[in-house]
């Protein structure tokens, strides 16, 4: 019933990712900030979904392991530092910036984080060799976006002159079905949070009749 | 503008009625629709910029399938309906959201079409939820045959005859929609792809120009089949009684979860709203023709009421107010001078002390009737650019958020949360339809699921945990320790910017009625003769009375909204 050109709209695929992120165990707030967080990579041309269905997977076995996503460097034991609970940390002022290096599973997903802080002025992220100079209304990276996609990385984040900025945004609005497996796996997630239909639970949850014919 | 009206010495500045009044679901679940509603806003502005219609496509064949197509052409652009009518037995045509067959199925492109692109929405569109649209299309959505209603219209017609309105009125349509999705669903155009587009300012107007066309296509429809019965003898429906044919609805609780998911946008609504009716009562003396006018409408509201039937009980007792208010509004009327120093604003009052919440907010509605200057302006505010993040304050100190929360939710103070009656709802959905349900938390295993649409309770449990704080911490580290209140206070946050944002009303107790929810939506898009089915789903009507796109030049859509009064209760 699809067709060749088939396409998801990025609203769309920002409310599965709240839905798919909420099914691997995130409270709905956090969800949420993962929704935001996949929309604003993928407007601007960056790997958003790919990196959303690296990181929910990675999350949702390291939970099953009883392994713990933690907030701030430094302090993952067993864990791993989550790039969405960092994140929200740094933009809510929670955390100041990082001086040194730190330790971060996927990366990418901080930059509409630090985009949220950089105010006037620009950040620069850097992952392992690779530098991202992120503003608060777009990136720039010499790498092609698909190399952005790192699985962990030590990273820093710097202050620059706000006069280093070069952060034209490319303009995407639609997902394109080369992400066809990507949203295969958000919507396995997001199925987490519904509940299972019983004919009872069909009948009296919707308050529907048999039949419709008026 | 008037200055007499207007002028500031004689204004009395009426402050918007509260948050703590509106927002309460026993008021919500009784707005009526207004010269504010989506409908009516799409209307005029197509009447006003002269848009034009046609029909570039009909390819129905005598069993009622095939292919349609409706042109909209406005100044800038053009959009276009596609109707795929289809051939349906009567006994799968069940149950709204959740069949998977219907009579018709629509999506409105963005634009003229050819045919790739009738043959590409062919291969998807009657397949609604299991198939895919693009960003070239802004809507897609089904609807039904009215058994009773379609067949009698199609038999009367094939004999050469005019259907009764007193069979026709009771139900209102020829064809009910179960869903009209926009906004990027299913491969939909994202909102923000359009949502600077003039035609489109406002809330729903994409999915409501496909509702009227959608009319047109029933009528279409019903004629072709009367006429493929009876080529010579079959005649086409008589204009007045046409245009008593609206679209019908059915909807559930898709609709009520939205209420809650949007606390801007509900926020823009009904303060569009309010101000209009503040406005109005600080109008210091109203003209003749403004007084005239608003007599004549609440006498149409009393016919309006009148055939207003209903099974379900709550809904039947609630008309009967509304009946008994309009009588008393009427005689009340009669003895007042509406020619007085602030009779709106006087006759408000009355009601507020004299009529029951559904005649209040009926009259809420008719006072702003005779007012397009100082109304129909505020159309344009009622929506709101929720794409973008609404970024949580960190710096906030916890009693700040605290005095917020306060404030906002100081109705939860009475509840106890650990009551079975105060929570024994759960917000979830079934991974059946991926619909929103509402299931019994102590009968069912869904506790795990719930959606978060219960703020009252949520804000009462973050305040318990914020009362463990320094008051003079950051939220910052509150949140760090407590993610599990990340949402609450985001809302909490937004709301206190946008107070008509949140429900004033437990969302989860055992008495809760969500057709109070889908009421105060649907009045907002226009819908009238609301219809509950059950406690959490209903039938409307929608476009009742309107004009079609053949006589919108000719015809004044916000005339025609209240039944026509006839003479014997003219004065």
């Amino acid at each position: 019933m699809t067709t060749p050109t088939h396409s998801w709209s990025v609203g769309e695929t920002r409310s599965l990712t709240v839905k798919a992120a909420r099914g691997v165990g995130m409270p709905w707030g956090v969800a949420e900030e993962a929704g935001f967080a996949l929309d604003w990579l993928v407007r601007r041309g960056a790997p958003g979904v790919t990196a959303m269905c690296r990181y929910l997977s990675f999350y949702a076995v390291g939970v099953e392991q009883g392994r713990t996503p933690v907030t701030v460097p430094g302090t993952e034991g067993d864990g791993w530092v989550c790039p969405l609970r960092f994140g929200t940390a740094i933009s809510d002022g929670a955390i100041a910036l990082p001086d040194g290096e730190f330790k971060l599973r996927e990366p990418i997903i901080l930059i509409p984080f630090l985009a949220a802080c950089a105010g006037s002025g620009a950040l620069r992220l850097t992952i392992g060799d690779m530098s991202i100079i992120i503003s608060s209304n777009g990136f720039h990276s010499e790498m092609i976006p698909h190399s952005l996609l790192i699985a962990e990385a030590e990273c820093r984040i710097a202050s620059i002159a706000a006069d280093d900025l070069s952060t034209a945004t490319q303009q995407v609005t639609r997902v394109d079905s080369t992400m066809t497996e990507c949203i295969a796996v958000l919507t396995r997630f997001a199925h987490n949070t519904y509940a299972p239909a019983t004919e009872a639970s069909r009948l009296a949850g919707a308050g529907a009749g048999l039949s419709d014919n008026d | 503008m008037d200055n007499q009206q207007n002028n500031p010495q004689h204004a009395h500045h009426t402050p918007l009625r509260p948050a703590s009044q509106v927002m309460r679901l026993a008021r919500m679940g009784s707005f009526h629709q207004s010269r504010l509603s989506f409908m009516r806003v799409l209307l005029r502005r197509l009447k006003r910029e002269n848009w034009q219609f046609d029909r570039p496509v009909w390819r129905i064949d005598s069993n009622g399938v095939g292919v349609a197509t409706y042109r909209a052409s406005g100044p800038e652009r053009s959009y276009t309906l596609v109707c795929f009518a289809h051939d349906l037995p009567d006994d799968q045509r069940s149950d709204r959201v959740i069949a998977e067959a219907w009579d018709a199925t629509f999506t409105l492109h963005d634009g003229d079409l050819g045919e790739d692109d009738i043959a590409r929405l062919h291969a998807n569109v009657p397949y609604q939820e299991a198939g895919r649209i693009s960003g070239a299309e802004l809507v897609l959505s089904r609807a039904n045959r009215s058994v009773r209603l379609f067949d009698y219209v199609a038999t009367c017609l094939a004999k050469g005859e005019q259907p009764d309105l007193a069979q026709i009125e009771p139900v209102g349509y020829l064809m009910r929609t179960t869903a009209v999705y926009g906004s990027g669903k299913f491969g939909a155009a994202d909102r923000d792809a359009w949502a600077d587009r003039p035609e489109f300012a406002g809330s729903f107007q994409p999915e409501l120009l496909s509702v009227w066309l959608i009319r047109a296509f029933t009528i279409d429809m019903v004629e072709h089949m009367a006429a493929c019965r009876a080529p010579d003898k079959a005649v086409k429906l008589s204009p007045d009684i046409r245009r008593r044919i609206g679209v019908g609805n059915s909807t559930g609780l898709g609709m009520a979860p939205f209420l809650v998911n949007h606390p801007a946008l509900i926020h823009a609504w009904i303060e569009a709203r309010e101000t209009a009716l503040a406005r109005v009562r600080d109008v210091r003396q109203a003209r003749s023709e403004e007084t005239a006018l608003f007599v004549d409408l609440v006498k149409r509201a009393a016919l309006n009421a009148d055939d207003w039937h209903v099974d379900h009980e709550y809904q039947a007792q609630k008309i009967s107010g509304l009946r008994a208010d309009l009588a008393a509004l009427i005689a009340h009327i009669k003895r007042s001078d509406l020619a007085a120093d602030h009779a709106w604003d006087k006759l408000y009052s009355w009601a507020e002390d004299n009529l029951s919440l559904e005649g209040q907010e009926q009259l809420v509605s008719l006072l702003l009737e005779p007012y397009p200057q100082l109304v129909d302006d505020l159309a344009a505010t009622m929506s709101a650019d929720e794409g973008n993040r609404f970024r949580i304050d960190g710096t906030m100190k916890v009693a700040t958020l605290t005095d917020i929360i306060r404030e906002i939710y100081d109705w939860t103070e009475a509840l106890d949360f650990d009551s079975r009656d105060a929570q024994a709802r759960v917000w979830y959905v079934s991974e059946e339809k991926l619909e929103p349900r509402l299931g019994e938390r102590f009968e069912e295993p869904i506790a795990d699921y719930e959606q978060p649409l219960a703020p009252g309770r949520d804000a009462k449990r973050a305040l318990s945990d914020l009362e463990r704080f320094d008051p003079q911490d950051s939220i910052a580290g509150f949140l760090m320790a407590h993610p599990e209140h990340r949402h609450i206070t985001r809302r909490a946050q937004l709301v206190c910017h946008c107070g008509y944002g949140e429900i004033r009303d437990n969302t989860i107790a055992a008495d809760m009625l969500p057709i109070d929810l889908l009421r105060c939506k649907l009045s907002f898009f226009g819908a009238t003769k609301f219809d509950p089915r059950s406690d959490r789903w209903l039938r409307i009507t929608m476009f009742q009375g309107a004009p079609f796109p053949d006589e919108l030049a000719k015809l004044d859509p916000d005339a025609l909204v209240y039944p026509p009064a006839v003479d014997n209760l003219t004065q």
